[in-house]
């Protein structure tokens, strides 16, 4: 009887370990999945600040494209790992993916004249943005409130809409979705 | 018999080719393998180019489909060669290293594959002085984040050591092709932002911890200016070695530096700082350098001194106390060097010509002083050696004003300096004080003996007399003094 309770209890102890690991896992892949998005945010102020700045170096906006792609490419590995892990994904895991890979569409826009590629990749972005909430009803990821500040020059903005309003980037991305 | 010597030798190359094409790419996968194991690296790249080439015909062997041996394939010999370029400096080989590593990477995406080809592509880019190839710095970074992902996001050792290189070379690559400024360092400053963050996220020893707060620091300093706060920093150090060993190598590579870090300076503050640094080196190099010319370096310390100084008038807000006061004493000094520099020639040259150069120098920091005489334009330590000196000059010019204006001046300013009135002279002055203020008032005997001032010589002779004493007292006992410690 006595034997049998301590197998009970040493089972129960290896069945709470497995799902606090499986938790931890998660949380630290949401961890990670927020933290790259920090970062993603940090290159696109950098961004908006060396346009303000200048515009005689396309080397290092390029570089900035480039690094911002590895961040979103990193999102979207966790963010797949986490599917799979689950089965199905938060609306926060969701959100985060969409949120990068507008802001990413957005810098790609700002040397779309210069290499027409960037246009098509910028279009690319978007759309898959957009399908990440094709069915769903909540809020639309670009007129919801960001849980972080977005400045370009002296502006503030909060909402993804706003940006893609202001910065005249909106008209092109309907044209993207026309086509 | 002619004949079938010949048929033997075609009938060995045939055997010979059809041994070589027996070859799968598998046995030669085993001895490339093998050879790397060997480091054979030769043999490597020649058996990595025999299976690129098998796998390029019409019917390749099954193995060059398997993605786990054209991986290695491509590492083993990217690997061989970029051990060749370290032996042989030779780019091309740098750039089949990068193109192997590439395929490698593409084929299976080890993030520790992408930190080296990313390394290879920065490595060359500096090599080549070609400061806008920033590709290598992303792929760089695409590895280190795969590799801390696959360390569970902890920072281990290994990647610790792979920051540090990143950092170097982000670093080396802002600073390459420094006669062209190809990019802003914004983004490689930005990249060692990252690198410094995420060795932060690890318990750093001491001495990483200063070294990565450093890096930090040389991205956040005067604007955000990695370029400049590179060769600023490297212009520091230029200039300690230069103080160590004054030479004329050591002289040219401090000035450069500190020239270049004067072009990508940013903010005024940071600007009139290198112009000091510049002044204070060309100082320092006609003081103590061999074969230096010594009317060159003055000027050119002067100029710069001057620019510092009009930069310090243009922003008196964003200059610190510590550093305005060190402007105006280069910016003194290298006018009273001058200004001695002139005078001194006088021994030599046409009198009239040295001390007339040496008055117009020295004109350069007077100001009219609203009563009828002039002063300089800002106090600094061992303005009235120039005050003292000016006279001098007024003197051998016989410019009465000149001379009676500036020794008055000077033992003004040496009786302020001392803290002393004329009062209380005799009875105040310590012998040492006494001994510097007899020189200037001995001085002024002379000028006010050849300009007739009788007034003058009415006050200055009891003066004379009584600092004569004190100076003759401190003199004897210094003498004294010496005499007793041999």
């Amino acid at each position: 009887m006595i034997r049998n309770k301590y197998i009970i209890s040493f089972a129960f102890i290896i069945a709470w370990i497995s799902i606090a690991q499986g938790q931890s896992t998660e949380t630290r892949l949401e961890k990670q999945m927020i933290d790259y998005e920090r970062d993603v945010v940090q290159a696109y102020h950098e961004i908006q600040k060396y346009l303000l700045e200048s515009h005689n170096n396309q080397a290092e906006l390029i570089a900035f494209e480039k690094l911002m792609s590895v961040y979103v490419e990193r999102i979207f590995e966790i963010y797949s790992t986490l599917r799979r892990l689950k089965g199905y994904t938060l609306e926060t895991y969701r959100a985060v993916v969409a949120r990068a890979l507008i802001l990413r569409a957005l810098t790609l826009l700002e040397r779309a004249d210069a290499n027409p590629e960037n246009y098509e990749s910028a279009c690319q972005d978007y759309r898959k943005a957009l399908t990440l909430y094709q069915h769903s009803s909540t809020v639309p990821i670009m007129n919801k409130q960001l849980p972080y500040e977005i400045w370009v020059g002296r502006k503030l903005y909060t909402r993804l809409v706003d940006l893609l309003d202001d910065r005249g980037k909106g008209f092109q991305f309907l044209d993207c979705l026309q086509k | 018999m002619r004949f079938s010597r010949f048929g033997l030798i075609i009938v060995l190359i045939f055997i010979l080719y059809s041994w070589a094409m027996t070859q799968t790419v598998g046995t030669l996968f085993d001895e490339m393998k093998a050879a790397y194991q060997k480091k054979n690296y030769r043999r490597v790249i020649e058996l990595g180019r025999q299976i690129q080439e098998r796998c390029q015909q019409s019917y390749p062997d099954q193995e060059c489909r398997y993605t786990h041996v054209m991986r290695d394939v491509y590492l083993y010999k990217g690997n061989a060669e970029y051990t060749l370029y370290l032996e042989d400096e030779d780019l091309e080989l740098l750039d089949e290293a990068i193109n192997s590593l590439m395929t490698s990477y593409d084929l299976f995406a080890d993030p520790d594959v992408a930190f080296n080809f990313g390394f290879m592509q920065s490595l060359r880019a500096i090599k080549k002085g070609d400061g806008d190839d920033l590709e290598g710095l992303v792929n760089a970074w695409r590895g280190i984040l795969g590799l801390y992902a696959q360390d569970e996001w902890r920072v281990s050792d290994d990647l610790l050591k792979k920051l540090k290189l990143f950092i170097t070379q982000a670093v080396d690559i802002t600073i390459a092709s420094p006669d062209s400024a190809q990019t802003t360092g914004r983004f490689t400053g930005f990249m060692i932002r990252l690198a410094c963050d995420l060795a932060e996220k690890r318990q750093l020893s001491r001495d990483n911890q200063l070294w990565f707060s450093v890096y930090r620091q040389l991205t956040i300093d005067d604007e955000y200016n990695l370029r400049g706060n590179e060769w600023r920093a490297r212009g520091l150090s230029a200039e300690n070695n230069f103080q160590k060993s004054p030479n004329d190598s050591t002289y040219r590579e401090t000035r450069s530096n500190l020239e270049l870090a004067y072009r990508y300076a940013k903010s005024a503050e940071r600007r009139a700082e290198i112009l000091k640094e510049l002044s204070k080196v060309a100082l320092y190099m006609e003081q103590h350098g061999k074969n230096s010319d010594a009317e060159t370096e003055l000027q050119y310390a002067r100029e710069k001194a001057a620019q510092a100084y009009e930069l310090y008038l243009e922003n008196r807000t964003g200059i610190s106390m510590e550093l305005e006061r060190e402007i105006k004493m280069i910016y003194g000094a290298a006018i009273l060097r001058l200004v001695n520099y002139y005078f001194s020639l006088a021994v030599s040259t046409d009198r009239s010509d040295a001390y007339r150069r040496a008055k117009r120098v020295g004109e350069e920091l007077l100001e009219p002083d609203r009563a009828g005489g002039f002063k300089q334009k800002f106090e600094w330590e061992g303005h009235e050696e120039l005050y003292f000196k000016l006279s001098d000059v007024g003197y051998e010019l016989g410019d009465e004003n000149l001379a009676v204006d500036m020794i008055d001046k000077a033992w003004k300013a040496a009786l302020k300096n001392f803290n002393l009135n004329m009062d209380e002279l005799c009875t105040n002055a310590t012998p040492s004080m006494a001994e510097d203020l007899y020189r200037i008032a001995d001085n002024y005997r002379q000028i006010a003996e050849r300009f007739g001032l009788q007034s003058v010589l009415q006050w200055l002779r009891p003066i004379i007399t009584c600092l004569k004493v004190r100076s003759s007292s401190y003199s004897r006992s210094a003498t004294g003094a010496s005499y007793d410690q041999k």
